[in-house]
């Protein structure tokens, strides 16, 4: 196949080539200098310039009136958003109106000013004024851009006080949101202590250091009485494993230490109540502080629908605060939406696909890998008592303490080691040892 | 000035090995960078259609994947691997900035016009010349290489952010081709740092009589703010290449910290991600004008030549283009708006960001007076500069929207970005160099290029161009992010899907336009009309040497040069170009 497409190529530029030396011959012979543009050559290029202006100038037009600012997301479901649709709207007519200028300007200039035979140029080198001119109207504009620019983006950056705080957790290729429980505050977190089903977001507490401790310590334990009794039948390779995997062990229980110093009354209180979900829910009319932390690669928490967007990096927190103004319910019921959801549905079934309703989503929004394209998480947005609801019921099984295994429905602390313990022994076998 | 320290040189008989392969004569050492250049062109522009396939219809099979990537990137039903997807996306991105438009468009231009156009025999050095040449053939060669990796290229998209980049538990692409992507990388910034210091000797040092700094053409002003930009930048991003290559290699952490992949706790702690990109920014928008000033310069010489006119505001031009040099350096910032950065220094930057919309503007509007009441001849070199003039306005407008923290956040990373850089600085920086290679092709090849197919090119180009990116700003108003394999899993986007596909096709019109380029250029270096000396009647002193040049361009003394290059349709003379050597009229002022 290669082979054949390979030959047809080269036939079609021998073609080519002797179409091209036909061609060179006969204008050799009319006696034509290639570097002089014949009169129908500039009409043809004059004529193709003057169309692909007005071409440019009706596409460009059509597609602003056709798709707008915000093609397919809606109104801002945020209330600093609002302000950003503005500010887009008024740039938009500055942009648009500046574009329209030039672009004609440039364009009609290189059609009317076609080089005619005879005609010389006006010898026009410069011109203080004019240069003042285009130097001053563009540094007011941009003055004025700036000003509105930053008015906002001081309103959207200022913290707000009494905010509800919510964590958005990122990684590979997923999110996790935890909520701070009734003191707002959120617990301690470290990435030493990440668990990948019971604390997969690293939440850190004096109890849950001390189970993790000894569940490691047994397991140093227990790996260096199976070497002791079966070293001599064991092949060198898994020998060198077990040490490595003993001495990995041992450096990770170090590790434990600083955190262990960190850790007071209150910051374990903090964690303690701590809800951790796998979906977002929202009030209406609430401020939101919403704090991001990374496991593994850069991402970033991008919320199309609420005009917010925030990087998640691996080793510090970023934070990032909106007010939900419209419920997903509302949002639903608007009439562009639900035309374009109806719309979208009919597509998708037509195409064999599920019908889809409206969602907020939460989408990432930096290159993080192979599944990139699909990390997203649903938000709802609802009233307070939709809210409460959801809340009550999450709170029953899914506070940090119950999924780590720590919860109080346990009865005495050797269960709670041995719960942990059991747990992240099942973690330490299954974990691929380093190459 | 320097004349004689090339004057043994030029008369020696050459070999076909040391005029072809290890030359050190500027104007050899020119074309080799624009034919490696075309070359990683092709690669790029192939995989540029091949992604824009996969994201127009991602569920469908591809001939062409299959014939152009092999099985390694395709998965057991024929469709292209996500990982692979990212691959191809960062290889045509690193291709595109650094080899296309960096190394080629100066390789090619600063090294066969600075010379020509002070009046020099040749570089200051020729041998660090020639040495940056194959610096840059050797980086193309490991980044072309990196492709046939079995774990695949680097995939973490053309601005390799660490963690991303380092951990190949994260993607594959940051195994081997990682390594090979840094190796590649450490070369090509020796290769663009021999070649900037170099031009910017010869400027400083080897201009002929006459040839003052305000009589240099524009060209040569692009190329020395560029090469002053490329000194100061490419050394930063050397540095963070090599942080990276440490952390990958050497177990270092300058940009890792609290690390949980793959069930492990990773040892690394106290780096910052975010110090590599402020490293990587540093160079990164400077690189942006690095792209960018040569093509304008480019365009001021052949947008006056041209219209028959003088460049209008030579010294405002010269202005801009060392506001433009100087301001690039404090606005890297704005890449960087959503990463955590405080809010106040995100204000700075988005001050000193507009800023540069004001000698952007300048340029542009001198453009546009100095057609006004030409005499313009539509060359294809001519209609690409308008071309140029066109994109750099549309492209730099919605640079107003992402230098604008507040309204940055919700475009910042979408298709919108894409559209934007792609029309300001890939189309405008490729117009340039096309126009570029029309113009100067009798000077290079002693041979015209074909009108008639330059015009179908340029055609072809533009509406592809425009075709391409201007709809693809509103797949990024609706959200779009850029770098996803396939938008199918959003239904709001579902939206913009079908502009997708326009895009697409416009993608493949405008890439198999290129076709009629590369066989215009091969066809005419061998069966092209001989050029005369002065073919575009212009004043520069490029044309005034004979057509068939030896090694030290002027078989006599060098000329001497009595006024600027842009005295077209002087009244005070009879025909419409008055080249920089005649000498002045009696009464008459120099410019």
């Amino acid at each position: 196949m290669k082979f054949i497409i390979i030959i047809v190529i080269v036939l079609v530029i021998i073609a080519a080539a002797q179409l091209m030396k036909v061609y060179e011959l006969s204008s050799r012979l009319r006696n034509k200098d290639e570097a002089d543009v014949t009169p129908a050559e500039t009409k043809f290029n004059a004529g193709m310039l003057l169309l692909f202006y007005i071409a440019l100038m009706i596409s460009s037009t059509w597609l602003f009136f056709h798709y707008g600012a915000r093609p397919g997301l809606g109104a801002s479901a945020s209330e600093y958003g609002v302000d950003i649709d503005f500010l887009y709207d008024v740039n938009w007519l500055i942009i648009l109106i500046v574009f329209y200028i030039t672009q004609s300007l440039l364009f009609l200039f290189a059609f009317k000013y076609q080089q005619k035979k005879g005609r010389k140029a006006v010898f026009f080198a410069h011109s203080t004024k004019l240069e003042l001119l285009w130097t001053i109207i563009p540094a007011v504009v941009l003055a004025g851009i700036i000003i509105g620019g930053l008015s906002v983006w001081n309103k959207i950056t200022t913290p707000k006080e009494n905010a509800t705080v919510i964590e958005i957790y990122a990684q590979q290729f997923g999110w996790t949101v935890r909520y701070a429980g009734e003191d707002n505050t959120l617990g301690n977190s470290d990435f030493k202590v990440i668990h990948e089903t019971t604390n997969p977001l690293g939440v850190v507490t004096t109890k849950l250091i001390n189970a993790k401790e000894k569940a490691w310590t047994r397991e140093i334990d227990s790996l260096t009485v199976y070497l002791d009794e079966n070293g001599d039948l064991t092949p060198d390779a898994t020998v060198d494993e077990i040490e490595d995997k003993i001495e990995r062990l041992g450096r990770q229980i170090r590790r434990l230490d600083p955190l262990r110093k960190s850790q007071t009354a209150e910051t374990n209180a903090a964690a303690t109540d701590d809800v951790i979900v796998k979906e977002l829910h929202l009030v209406k009319g609430v401020d939101y502080e919403f704090k991001f932390r990374s496991r593994d690669v850069i991402h970033s928490a991008l919320f199309p629908h609420f005009r917010a967007q925030m990087n998640c990096v691996p080793g510090m927190t970023t934070r990032f605060s909106f007010k939900p103004i419209i419920t997903t319910a509302e949002m639903r019921a608007m009439p562009d939406v639900a035309k374009q959801y109806k719309e979208i549905s009919e597509n998708r079934v037509a195409e064999g696909r599920e019908p889809v309703e409206f969602d907020y989503l939460l989408l990432c929004n930096k290159i993080c890998g192979s599944s990139h394209y699909n990390m997203q998480i649903k938000i709802v947005v609802e009233t307070q008592e939709e809210f409460d609801v959801w809340y009550a019921k999450q709170s029953e099984s899914k506070t940090f303490e119950m999924l780590a295994g720590l919860g109080t429905t346990v009865a005495n602390e050797e269960s709670i080691d041995t719960n942990v313990a059991a747990i992240d022994t099942v973690n330490v076998i299954t974990e691929p040892v380093a190459q | 000035m320097g004349a004689h320290t090339h004057e043994e040189g030029h008369h020696h008989h050459e070999s076909f090995i040391t005029k072809y392969i290890f030359s050190q004569d500027h104007k050899m050492i020119s074309k080799q960078f624009l034919l490696t250049a075309m070359f990683m062109g092709i690669i790029a522009v192939i995989l540029s259609v091949l992604f824009r396939l996969q994201i127009a219809w991602p569920n469908e099979q591809f001939e062409a994947m299959k014939f152009f990537l092999g099985d390694s990137y395709l998965t057991s039903e024929g469709l292209l691997k996500p990982d692979r997807y990212l691959a191809i996306v960062t290889i045509h991105g690193t291709i595109m900035v650094f080899f296309v438009l960096t190394g080629g468009l100066s390789g090619t231009f600063s090294n066969l016009l600075i010379p020509l156009q002070v009046g020099a025999r040749d570089m200051a050095s020729g041998f660090l010349n020639m040495l940056s040449f194959w610096l840059f053939l050797l980086s193309s060669i490991i980044m072309t290489y990196s492709l046939m990796v079995e774990s695949g290229p680097a995939s973490s998209g053309w601005t390799v952010y660490p963690p991303l980049s380092i951990l190949e538990q994260a993607i594959p692409g940051s195994g081997l081709g990682m390594t090979l992507w840094l190796l590649s990388m450490t070369l090509f910034i020796a290769s663009s740092l021999l070649g900037a210091l170099n031009y910017i000797v010869t400027i400083i040092n080897l201009r002929t009589i006459g040839m003052k700094m305000t009589r240099l053409p524009l060209t040569i002003w692009a190329f020395f703010v560029t090469a002053i930009l490329g000194v100061l930048s490419f050394p930063v991003l050397v540095s963070a290449v090599l942080l990276l290559l440490m952390d990958k290699t050497f177990g270092t952490s300058f940009y890792l910290s609290d690390i949980f992949i793959g069930g492990e706790a990773l040892d690394a702690s106290g780096g910052s991600p975010i110090l590599y990109q402020h490293l990587f920014w540093f160079l990164g928008h400077p690189e942006v004008y690095i792209v960018l000033l040569p093509a304008l310069g480019i365009t001021s010489e052949i947008v006056s030549t041209n219209s028959r006119k003088p460049i209008f505001g030579y010294r405002a031009m010269i202005g801009s283009i060392l506001a433009i040099g100087f301001l690039s350096f404090i606005v890297w910032g704005h890449h960087m708006f959503i990463t955590g950065m405080n809010p106040f220094i995100g204000g700075i930057f988005v001050f000193t960001t507009l800023l540069i919309a004001i000698p952007s503007a300048v340029k542009a509007f001198n453009y546009i007076t100095t057609l006004w009441k030409g005499n313009i001849r539509y060359t294809p070199a001519m209609l690409f500069s308008i071309g140029l003039v066109s994109t750099f306005i549309t492209g730099g407008l919605t640079g107003i929207i992402l230098a604008d923290a507040t309204l940055d956040i919700p475009v910042h990373d979408t298709y919108f970005v894409v559209a934007h850089f792609h029309i300001v600085m890939g189309l405008s920086a490729i117009f340039g160099m096309f126009a570029g290679v029309y113009h100067w092709f009798p000077k290079m090849y002693g041979k015209m290029m074909n009108k008639k197919l330059g015009y179908a090119h340029f055609w072809l180009t533009l509406i592809g161009g425009y075709g391409v990116f201007f709809p693809m700003h509103f797949v990024g108003l609706a959200g779009a992010p850029r770098r996803y394999y396939a938008n199918t899993e959003f239904a709001f986007l579902d939206h913009v899907q079908d502009l997708n596909e326009v895009i697409t096709i416009f993608a493949i019109i405008g890439g198999l336009a290129q076709i009629l380029f590369f066989y215009n250029f091969f066809y005419s270096i061998y069966n092209g009309r001989k050029t005369t000396q002065n073919p575009w009647k212009s004043n520069t002193l490029e044309w005034t040497t004979p057509v068939e040049m030896g090694h030290g361009n002027w078989p006599g003394a060098l000329p001497v040069v009595h006024r600027w290059p842009y005295d077209y349709s002087n009244p005070e003379h009879e025909e419409d170009f008055v080249p920089q050597t005649t000498p002045l009229k009696e009464g008459e002022h120099s410019h």
